[in-house]
């Protein structure tokens, strides 16, 4: 077949989109789109009651403290402020760099090998972001036992609050095991992937002799 | 930009380029992974619109972006595993010539499917040279030499022809 052959069989309505399968493509687009910004936004809800319900019932404790209750000494019970405060630290970060993901756009003066380059950027600082929660997890199990004996110190809380040692580390570790499958499964596969079309445009393109 | 204006024109552009896009994903996957490309393509060209200044043609915008978002396309898990099954189910490929008279719709798949056992960066430049670029377009979007293109595009022709050969028209 030659060129002119070819660039006819291109041209033919055969290699153009039907009106009807490029209607439903973007239906689905239109409704995945809608679906993906809906379970982001319901999972951010989930997770925000989950810590606005200690969170108030601790402002609560502070505020209005029970008859013959102390209230919070923060000298004495700061253990469990910073460990209330990592979460949402946590939240808040996730918050913030899903509004940027949402706003940015491809830089489109930029050719496709420079935007190789920076998804491989992006990559490097999502791998750097599983270290930072890895690094907030370490840090909550490093002030569990703390906040445990400050509470018990201060007679707030009994050998009850004990279990916490075994379900806290349990939850913490289901966590470290998501992110290092997200990591090996997911982001070096796609490093590698990414190094390899990258180094495919370096690759010398003269034909072999 | 408002979203009733991103709106518009992503329907626009989706009516004006469906061909880009119909070729960008056939030439980068096959079966049911096409639905899998075509909805990525859509997000990058959704996201990148607001990104568009109108100094610029709309359709080398449009190659821009759905070239990079299938070179950068991860399958699924899913339909990779899919892929796989039915790679291993299937007998050894047929390397016969079509018959003669074979159709237009089937001398696409084969040309296709000669695409796709390309490299990525080759598979683009292939889709975007049978599209009708210029060497120097072609270098814009990659960030490629015009020099470089033109060595990778003599070789490409050739992976074309051979991929094409003992099609109806024969083999020239």
């Amino acid at each position: 077949m030659d060129p002119a052959d070819l660039g006819r069989l291109w041209r033919s309505p055969h290699n153009q989109p039907s009106a009807a399968q490029l209607e439903e493509d973007r239906m689905t687009f239109i409704t995945d789109l809608r679906r993906r910004h809906r379970g982001f936004v319901v999972f951010m809800a989930l997770v925000f009651a989950a810590l606005a319900i200690p969170t108030a019932q601790l402002i609560y404790h502070l505020l209005a403290p029970g008859p013959g209750t102390d209230p919070v000494d923060v000298r004495r019970e700061w253990g469990v402020l910073a460990a209330l405060a990592m979460p949402w630290a946590a939240w808040a970060f996730f918050v913030i760099q899903y509004r940027r993901h949402r706003a940015a756009f491809p830089d489109v003066e930029t050719s496709i090998r420079e935007s190789v380059q920076a998804l491989l950027d992006d990559n490097r600082m999502a791998r750097g972001r599983n270290f930072v929660v890895g690094g907030l997890q370490a840090g909550c199990l490093l002030l569990l036992p703390l906040m445990i004996r400050q509470l018990k110190a201060s007679g707030k809380a009994g050998s009850e609050i004990d279990i916490t040692l075994i379900v806290v580390p349990v939850i913490l570790g289901a966590i470290l095991l998501g992110l290092i499958w997200n990591h090996q499964r997911t982001l070096l596969p796609r490093k590698r992937e990414l190094e390899a079309l990258l180094k495919s445009y370096d690759a010398d393109p003269r034909p072999s002799a | 930009m408002n979203a009733t204006q991103q709106h518009a024109r992503f329907d626009r552009w989706l009516h004006d380029h469906a061909a880009i896009l119909h070729h960008v994903v056939n030439g980068f996957a096959g079966g049911e992974e096409r639905k899998d490309l075509m909805q990525e393509v859509l997000l990058a060209l959704w996201k990148a619109i607001p990104a568009f200044r109108n100094d610029a043609q709309p359709s080398t915008f449009v190659y821009r972006v759905s070239h990079n978002a299938a070179l950068t396309w991860t399958r699924t898990q899913r339909n990779y595993r899919a892929r796989l099954e039915r790679f291993q189910a299937e007998p050894a490929a047929e390397t016969t010539a079509p018959p003669p008279g074979a159709g237009e719709q089937e001398l696409l798949e084969r040309l296709y499917g000669g695409i796709r056992d390309l490299p990525p960066l080759d598979r683009s430049l292939a889709l975007l040279f049978l599209d009708g670029l210029t060497y120097a377009e072609m270098a814009a979007i990659h960030g490629l030499t015009e020099s470089a293109v033109g060595v990778r595009l003599h070789r490409l022709k050739q992976s074309l022809a051979d991929a094409m050969k003992g099609s109806a028209h024969g083999p020239r």
